[in-house]
């Protein structure tokens, strides 16, 4: 397949120089890294086609499908973009954070392609198991999460433990490409990026394993192995991988923030030990916060309740709030010391903004701080969980951190792979610009409009219809459909928005401009190269960063307040 | 100058995976530098904290929420 | 080096970090302790907890209690359940809530008995007139949670399911009427 191979200057041994980044890169890398984030695009179209019944649906003023299709689709959206868009990237980010910035080749191969291949059956597997599933009552639709005893189809549950071992196997390059480098030098600290995908990769084990515990024993069920069921351990495993695959998002999207910011935004490392240290918080705490979907539960303790929701004392989100400060501090002082600060936000404003892989990042950045990481430290409180447990509210959380957070980064790390790794210039420059605003405005306000009619009327999840009626009663939600209205007018252009997207990179790769010398690609080097004389650059100045944080932390506080008064004004309920 | 570039080249030609290559003088320079601060190696030890992580992790989300749920008692 | 993909300086533990990082290390370092204080003090201080005991059960065991419990409890004219004390048993059931509609009074604390005869189901609960305030609950087969509750505000409460649990999923929904006197 000529997309995936290259016409690079490989040398005899098989690498080349990158001439935006500097790497050295290794074809065994590279082609693994083009396939894996192809079939990511691919499922996002997938997804993308459901989100569109979906929102269409829930908008209930046209409510296109009806309880028999609805869950199917909805199914289908969240694994398609929740798990596949996400997991496929992630192993290619393994694959770049790994071999590709520590120069080496990728050893193993044959796990790689097999790991793919695994990946694709259990997809497919997943796809068409729940697209051709008879409904009720033992084949219902499993939506995201299987909560059994709801029965699904078997074929489902094997999918995704296919899905979760191709995972696992393809991630074994990786681990192999650590360990041979710390072999060899033992007393060399990794790179940051390189760290950070270290830290991704072991987040990912956790949420992999248990994963395979919750699937392997609801399949056992299902098949008749095992007798009975237990829907609080069911939970309690299932949320590993659920919520699991959700921090291994976060990792892998951090990591690309220091890696984008750096070669597209002239961004430097503020402080390794300082940065470091958020990296190792999150692997001792992050996947503790599987907890927060079990807070308006039975079973399981208030002790073991709190500490799991915080992350330890909220440990990780401490590692979160330092990674806020770091990331936009390393492209103001990086920036400054190239001479493009000047005052407060010089270094902002004089960053490549036309360059949707600029833009595309610091968006992400910006919303997945603002929208999603508060949302989700505050709804993760056991006590407000109870005014955001299974409604819209939830769904504007996450649709927050992952469908404009993790899904913007990932699409400017696509727009920027299309341009190094495939070689060809972007498609339609001009709606390639724009579609980062596009997306990001328009996927923003959705999720706004998501989380208030969760939480000012209360709108339940993953139910086909509820706003106008009620059948058999004479209650409704009637007083929310202005909100759904322009909820539904927003979801619709962020769908659009992301068509834009996989327009731009489908017309790119197939009719794209050839990039055929550095010259082609020196634009994406910022301001045309480093000059690294100067101070130390934590010498430089970073109060255009402590005036966005301060703003974030009145925006964090306000929240959580007001979360608070309006739970501390309901019914008094519990021990 | 070029500028094309952002980040300097390699001091040194590339290593590829055979264990205990030291050809090049600038890596064989660094590799004797043993006495970087105590915390500094900690976080190079990528195995260790990975397995104290893994532990953390089962003993606090896993051990105790098992612990909760075996120990459900039966209706009053 | 300061680039995040070359390996650092020899010496980056001993960096200096910048005045203004340090700032924020300690601002959100102390935030973080900050509401991890409050959320755990709440359990002591607030009178919002999702705190209860949990008893294992199984479906039929639950149906015998839900069963006694209505034999124990009066009808008012339209049907609606007048508990005999302050145990409450609601039970989720592909697609109704089996213990509605029921009455309840003002000021008085009941022992919420939740469960389900089937699937899990979300036992989520507002005042008719003030659809912003509501609670949510994950209502599991085979455990029984026990939830205190007293409301304040007399009026129609709704309660529907917002946990996906079959084609008949959104027509779930009981009424729980509290009054000032019974």
């Amino acid at each position: 397949m000529t997309l995936l191979t290259s016409d690079d200057d490989y040398d005899d041994e098989g690498f080349r120089t990158c001439s935006v980044t500097g790497l050295d890169i290794h074809q065994t890398a590279e082609g693994p890294v083009k396939l894996f984030g192809l079939t990511a695009v691919i499922a996002m179209l997938i997804g993308g086609i459901f989100a569109l019944t979906v929102a269409t649906t829930r908008w209930e003023v046209i409510g296109l499908l009806g309880p028999g299709d609805f869950y199917q689709h909805l199914t289908l959206h969240a694994w398609n973009l929740l798990i596949f868009w996400m997991v496929f990237m992630e192993i290619a980010i393994l694959y770049v954070g790994g071999p590709m910035v520590l120069g080496r080749r990728l050893p193993l191969t044959i796990a790689a392609k097999a790991g793919w291949v695994l990946m694709v059956v259990g997809a497919l597997v997943i796809n068409v198991s729940v697209f051709t599933a008879g409904g009720f009552p033992n084949e219902n639709a499993p939506l995201l999460t299987g909560y059994v005893p709801l029965e699904s189809p078997p074929a489902f549950y094997a999918g995704v433990v296919v899905f979760i071992l191709g995972a696992v196997v393809a991630a074994l390059p990786f681990f192999l490409t650590l360990w041979r480098e710390r072999r060899e030098f033992p007393s060399r600290s990794l790179p940051l990026v390189a760290f950070g995908a270290f830290i991704t990769s072991i987040i990912a084990f956790e949420a992999l394993v248990g994963g395979l515990i919750a699937f392997v024993y609801a399949l056992l069920w299902r098949i008749d192995v095992l007798g009975s069921v237990d829907a609080a351990f069911y939970r309690q495993m299932y949320w590993t991988i659920g919520h699991g695959s959700q921090q291994i998002n976060l990792a892998a999207m951090v990591t690309v923030w220091y890696f984008l910011t750096h070669v597209v935004g002239g961004a430097e490392v503020v402080s390794q030990k300082v940065s470091r240290t958020a990296f190792i918080l999150y692997l001792f705490f992050i996947n503790l916060g599987a907890a927060h979907h079990l807070m308006s539960d039975p079973v399981v303790s208030s002790g073991w309740r709190l500490f799991n929701t915080s992350y330890a004392f909220y440990g990780a989100a401490f590692a979160s709030m330092i990674h806020a400060f770091a990331i936009p501090a390393g492209l103001e002082a990086g920036r400054r010391k190239r001479g493009k600060g000047g005052g407060l936000l010089g270094w902002l404003t004089s960053a490549p903004w036309t360059n949707p892989v600029f833009s595309a990042t610091i968006f992400s950045i910006i919303l997945f701080g603002f929208v999603g990481g508060i949302t989700g430290v505050v709804m993760g409180q056991m006590q407000v969980n109870m005014t955001w447990h299974n409604n819209f509210a939830t769904v504007g959380h996450f649709h927050g951190t992952v469908a404009v957070g993790t899904t913007l980064a990932f699409m400017g790390l696509v727009f920027f792979v299309i341009r190094t790794m495939f070689k060809r210039q972007l498609a339609f420059p001009r709606l390639a610009s724009l579609q980062p605003y596009f997306y990001a405005g328009a996927m923003g306000i959705a999720v706004l409009m998501m989380m208030y009619v969760g939480l000012l009327y209360g709108i339940p999840r993953r139910t086909v219809s509820i706003v106008q009626n009620i059948p058999g009663t004479n209650f409704d939600f009637a007083a929310a459909a202005p909100l759904f209205a322009i909820l539904g007018v927003f979801a619709i252009l962020a769908i659009v928005a992301g068509a834009a997207f996989l327009l731009v990179a489908v017309a790119s790769l197939l009719v794209g401009d050839r990039v055929t010398s550095p010259a082609d690609n020196a634009d994406l080097v910022p301001d045309g190269g480093a000059e690294d004389e100067g101070k130390p650059l934590h010498a430089y100045e970073m109060r255009g960063t402590f005036f966005f944080v301060l703003i974030f932390m009145a925006v964090f506080v306000l929240s959580y307040v007001a979360n608070w008064w309006f739970l501390s004004e309901l019914w008094s309920v519990g021990l | 100058m070029s500028g094309a570039y952002i980040k300097k080249p390699n001091m040194c030609p590339r290593t590829y995976s055979a264990p205990g290559m030291l050809t090049c003088p600038y890596i064989m320079a660094r590799e004797q530098d043993s006495d970087a601060p105590f915390m500094q190696r900690l976080y190079d030890r990528i195995w260790l904290l990975a397995l104290l992580a893994v532990l953390f992790w089962a003993v606090s989300y896993l051990l105790w929420g098992w612990l909760d749920i075996v120990s459900i008692p039966g209706v009053a | 080096m300061t680039s995040p993909l070359d390996t650092p300086d020899d010496d980056w533990w001993n960096t200096k970090i910048n005045r203004r990082e340090s700032l924020w290390l300690g601002i959100s370092g102390l935030w973080s302790i900050l509401i991890f204080g409050w959320m755990s003090a709440y359990t002591r201080i607030g009178d919002q907890n999702p705190i209860g005991e949990t008893f294992e059960t199984s479906p039929e065991e639950f149906q015998q209690a839900i069963s006694e419990y209505q034999s124990a409890a009066s009808e008012r004219d339209d049907g609606a359940i007048v508990p005999a004390d302050t145990d409450v048993y609601i039970a989720g059931l592909q697609w109704q809530w089996l213990g509605t509609p029921v009455v309840l009074e003002a000021g008085t604390e009941y022992d919420m008995h939740l469960s389900s005869l089937d699937v899990q189901h979300g036992f989520s609960i507002r005042p008719r007139d003030s659809l912003s305030k509501h609670m949510n609950f994950q209502i599991l087969p085979g455990y029984e949670w026990v939830l205190p509750m007293e409301f304040d505000e007399t009026g129609t409460y709704d309660i529907v399911c917002n946990e996906f649990c079959g084609t008949g999923h959104r027509t779930m929904h009981g009424t729980l009427e509290v009054v000032e006197e019974l």
